[in-house]
C-alpha cells in the first residue's frame, strides 16, 4: 500500500487542498445496499462476508465523517455484484440532507477521465479511432491543431498515458460562474499549452490532453462530447444520475451534494466551480452509477446484456500502454497502476476544488472500489481505499527490502544525490512557485541507504535492492533512477505515477532561491529601517535645534 | 472691511500663492533631480519588494493555493507587483550608474545604492525563475 502522502503538489494536481480539522462525528447510514440479484461473489473474492466489509467501511468512515469531511459516498463491487453502496454523513451541512448512495450526486473530478478514455477505446473498437495515429488526422473539422513542434506526432495513446509532452498548467480552466464557460473547442484553442517534450518519452499529467481526447471522440462521431457519453456509456449502463454537463440540468435525477470548506472548526457550504476542460473533470455521478461503470470494466465490458466494450478491447485498455520503469507503477490506458506494480491494481484519483474522489480496480480479484467526499481535506478518499486494500489483502503487505549484493552502493547513492522536480508541475507562470516548493531532495544516508526529504517534512529512508532501484523502508514505494554516464536523467517514484522527477539546475535549487530571496529581502528591509531611522534622527535634530533657537530668542 | 483686514487678507493670499508655487517648485525640482529620483527608485524597490512578498504570502495563506487558479482580485494585484519591481530595479540601477558617473551623494550612500541595485537585480532574476516576472 502506498502511503497517502498529501502534499501541496498532490492537492493542486487534483485541484483542491484546503486542510481541515475536526468538528465532531456524524455517520448516517442512508443507503446500505447489498445487491443479491447478481451472480454472487467470484472465486477468490476477498469480500466473502459483506457484513464484515460493511462494518470495516463503517468504522473507517466513522473516524472521518464530521472531522475530515461532512459527507462521503462509497461503492464496492465484486465482479458483477455490488457488495456495498452506502452514503455517510450529510450532503449539505445547511439543509442536513443525508448522503444517499443512489441519489446523491458527487462531482468526481478527474475520475471522469476514465469515462473519457473508455469512450476513446470504444472508438478504437469501432475502427473510428487508432491509438497510434496523429490526433491531427481527427481534427480536420476542428479549429484545434496540435503544432508539429517535434518530428513525432501526438497520438491518442500519448493522451491516455499523459506522455504527449504538453507543458502542465494544472488548471483545467476553472471558472466560478457557468456563464464563463467556453465551448470545448474554444478552450482547447485558447488554452493550448506548449509542447515541451517529445511525445512518448516522459509522463507529465495533462488535463489538456484529456480534454483533447474528449474533443477527438466527439468530433469523430459528429456529436458533442456530452451527447456522445450520454448515448454510448451512460444510457447503456443505466447511469441515469451521471452527466458531464455543467451546471447539472434541472431535469437530471438526484441532487448534487454541496461542496464544503472547513472554517473555524466547522464545515460551511462553498461556492461550486465549473471546469472548462470538461472531459478532464466535469463528471458528476452517484456511487450507484459508479458501480455500473466499475462492473462494466470488471466484467469484460458489459453489465448483464448491456455492453459498452468487447472483452478483448477491455483487456487492451487495462494492459500497459506506457512503461516508465519496470520497478515502478506504469500506465494502462487512462488508468495508472496502484501500489505494488506486480499487484495488478489500477486506479485514478479525482477532485474539483471542494470535492475529492478515488476509484480503484483489482481486475485479478474482480474488485472495484469508489469513494468520494464533498470536501477537499488533507486526508483524501484514497486513504479509505488504502485501508480497504490493506485490510482485505488486495495486495501483499510490504516486506523488509533486501539490500543489493552488487558493490558500489555508496558511489551510486552519491551519484543520485541532488534535488529533483516533477514533470507535471508548471514550468512557467505563477504556478511555477509550486514546483519550487515541491522539490524532492535525495541524499546518501548511513549503510548505503538513501534519504529523501521535502520542504513539507516528508522524510523517508530507502534501501537499494537493484543498482539504482531503491525500496522504501516500511512501505511499498520504489525509486528507480535512470542514469547515463554517471548523470541522472530521470527519477521515477512509484507513488507518483502522474509524473517523473528530473534533476534541478543549481540556480533553481531551493537553497539558492531561498538564499537569494532571503538576502535581497533582508537588504531591502534593513535599508528601509536605516532610512526610517535616519529620517527620524534628522527630524529629532531639527526639533532640538528649533527648540534651542527658540529658547535663545526668548532669552 | 477695514484697511487692516484687507491687508491681512492679501498677505494670507500671497502666502497661499507662495506655498502653492513653492510646492510645485519643489515637486518639479525633485522630478528633474537625478539624485532624488535614484533614491526614490531605491526606496520604492525596497518597499514594493517587501510588500509583494507579504501580500503574496497573505493571499495564499488566507485563500489557499487555489487562489493561483481562480485569481481573485488580491492575487491579481499581487501578481502585478513583480512588474513594478522590475521597473524599479531598472530605475535603481540607472540611478546607481548616474550616481557614480556624476558623483552625487557620499561614497557610502553610493555604495548602499549599488548594493540595492544588485539586490534588485538578483531578486528580479529569482522572480523570473519562479515564473512571476517574464524576462
Amino acid at each position: 500500500m502506498i502511503d497517502d502522502r498529501t502534499t501541496r503538489r498532490s492537492v493542486l494536481t487534483a485541484l483542491g487542498g484546503l486542510g481541515l480539522s475536526s468538528t465532531g462525528t456524524m455517520v448516517s447510514r442512508t443507503s446500505a445496499a447489498t445487491d443479491s440479484r447478481d451472480n454472487g461473489p467470484q472465486r477468490g473474492d476477498p469480500f466473502v462476508h459483506p457484513d464484515e466489509l460493511e462494518a470495516f467501511v463503517d468504522e473507517t468512515l466513522a473516524k472521518r465523517i464530521g472531522t475530515t469531511t461532512p459527507g462521503a459516498t462509497v461503492a464496492i463491487v465484486s465482479g458483477d455484484t455490488s457488495v456495498l453502496t452506502k452514503g455517510y454523513g450529510v450532503a449539505d451541512v445547511d439543509s442536513g440532507e443525508p448522503v444517499r448512495a443512489d441519489e446523491t450526486v458527487f462531482r468526481v473530478g478527474s475520475v471522469g477521465k476514465l469515462v473519457t478514455y473508455t469512450a476513446v477505446i470504444q472508438g478504437v473498437e469501432r475502427g473510428v479511432l487508432d491509438l497510434d495515429a496523429d490526433v491531427n488526422t481527427y481534427l480536420d473539422d476542428s479549429e484545434v491543431t496540435v503544432p508539429d513542434t517535434y518530428e513525432d506526432p501526438v497520438t491518442l495513446r500519448h493522451l491516455g498515458t499523459h506522455t504527449a509532452g504538453f507543458e502542465s498548467t494544472l488548471d483545467p480552466g476553472i471558472v466560478s460562474e457557468p456563464t464563463a464557460l467556453d465551448s470545448l473547442e474554444t478552450i482547447l484553442i485558447d488554452r493550448q499549452p506548449s509542447r515541451i517534450r517529445p511525445p512518448g518519452e516522459l509522463v507529465g499529467y495533462s488535463n489538456y490532453g484529456a480534454a483533447l481526447a474528449g474533443h477527438v471522440v466527439a468530433g469523430s462521431h459528429n456529436t458533442t462530447f456530452e451527447e456522445y457519453l450520454q448515448s454510448e456509456i451512460f444510457d447503456p449502463l443505466s447511469m441515469s444520475y451521471s452527466t458531464f454537463a455543467q451546471p447539472i440540468p434541472d431535469n437530471q435525477p438526484g441532487y448534487l451534494a454541496a461542496p464544503h470548506v472547513r472554517r473555524d472548526g466547522s464545515f460551511t457550504v462553498a461556492d461550486d466551480v465549473y471546469i472548462n476542460m470538461r472531459p478532464a473533470g466535469s463528471l458528476s455521478a452517484t456511487a450507484t452509477d459508479m458501480v455500473a461503470f466499475m462492473k462494466a470494466h470488471l466484467c469484460d465490458g458489459a453489465v448483464g446484456d448491456r455492453r459498452i466494450l468487447d472483452r478483448k478491447t477491455t483487456e487492451m485498455m487495462h494492459s500497459r500502454h506506457h512503461v516508465r520503469h519496470q520497478a515502478v507503477t506504469n500506465w494502462r490506458y487512462g488508468f495508472h497502476e496502484y501500489g505494488n506494480p506486480d499487484a495488478n491494481l489500477i486506479a485514478h484519483s479525482g477532485a474539483t476544488v471542494n470535492f475529492t474522489s478515488y476509484l480503484l480496480l483489482a481486475p485479478d480479484q474482480n474488485v472495484g472500489i469508489f469513494v468520494a467526499f464533498n470536501s477537499n481535506p488533507s486526508e483524501r478518499p484514497k486513504a479509505i481505499v488504502d485501508e480497504i486494500v490493506a485490510e482485505f489483502g488486495l495486495q501483499k503487505a510490504p516486506t523488509t527490502p533486501t539490500p543489493t549484493s552488487r558493490p558500489g552502493s555508496q558511489k551510486r547513492a552519491e551519484t543520485v544525490a541532488g534535488e529533483y522536480s516533477l514533470t507535471y508541475l508548471p514550468q512557467s507562470g505563477p504556478l511555477q512557485v509550486v514546483d519550487l516548493l515541491e522539490h524532492l531532495t535525495v541524499e546518501p544516508a548511513a549503510n548505503s541507504h538513501l534519504q529523501t526529504t521535502t520542504l513539507e517534512g516528508d522524510a523517508r529512508q530507502w534501501v537499494e535492492t537493484e543498482p539504482y532501484v531503491y525500496e522504501e523502508v516500511g512501505g511499498h514505494d520504489v525509486l528507480a533512477f535512470e542514469v547515463t554516464d554517471g548523470e541522472v536523467d530521470v527519477l521515477n517514484m512509484s507513488s507518483e505515477p502522474t509524473g517523473v522527477y528530473q534533476p534541478v539546475p543549481f540556480h533553481e535549487r531551493q537553497l539558492v532561491t531561498g538564499g537569494v530571496l532571503g538576502t535581497a529581502l533582508s537588504g531591502f528591509g534593513l535599508s528601509l529601517v536605516g532610512w526610517g531611522g535616519h529620517n527620524a534622527w534628522q527630524q529629532l535634530k531639527q526639533y532640538r535645534t528649533d527648540n534651542e533657537s527658540g529658547v535663545e530668542d526668548s532669552g | 472691511m477695514t484697511d487692516q483686514q484687507v491687508s491681512q487678507q492679501r498677505t494670507e493670499q500671497q502666502h497661499e500663492y507662495n506655498n502653492r508655487n513653492g510646492f510645485k517648485h519643489r515637486v518639479r525640482r525633485r522630478l528633474t533631480s537625478p539624485s532624488w529620483l535614484s533614491r526614490a527608485a531605491g526606496v520604492g524597490l525596497s518597499s514594493v519588494s517587501i510588500g509583494f512578498v507579504i501580500l503574496f504570502m497573505f493571499v495564499l495563506e488566507t485563500g489557499g493555493d487555489l487562489t493561483l487558479f481562480t485569481r481573485p482580485l488580491p492575487i491579481q494585484v499581487a501578481l502585478t507587483l513583480p512588474y513594478l519591481i522590475g521597473i524599479l530595479t531598472l530605475g535603481t540601477t540607472v540611478g546607481t550608474l548616474m550616481a557614480w558617473r556624476y558623483r552625487f551623494w557620499s561614497v557610502t550612500t553610493r555604495i548602499h545604492q549599488t548594493v540595492l541595485a544588485l539586490l534588485g537585480l538578483v531578486f528580479s532574476w529569482q522572480l523570473s525563475t519562479l515564473g512571476l516576472l517574464p524576462l
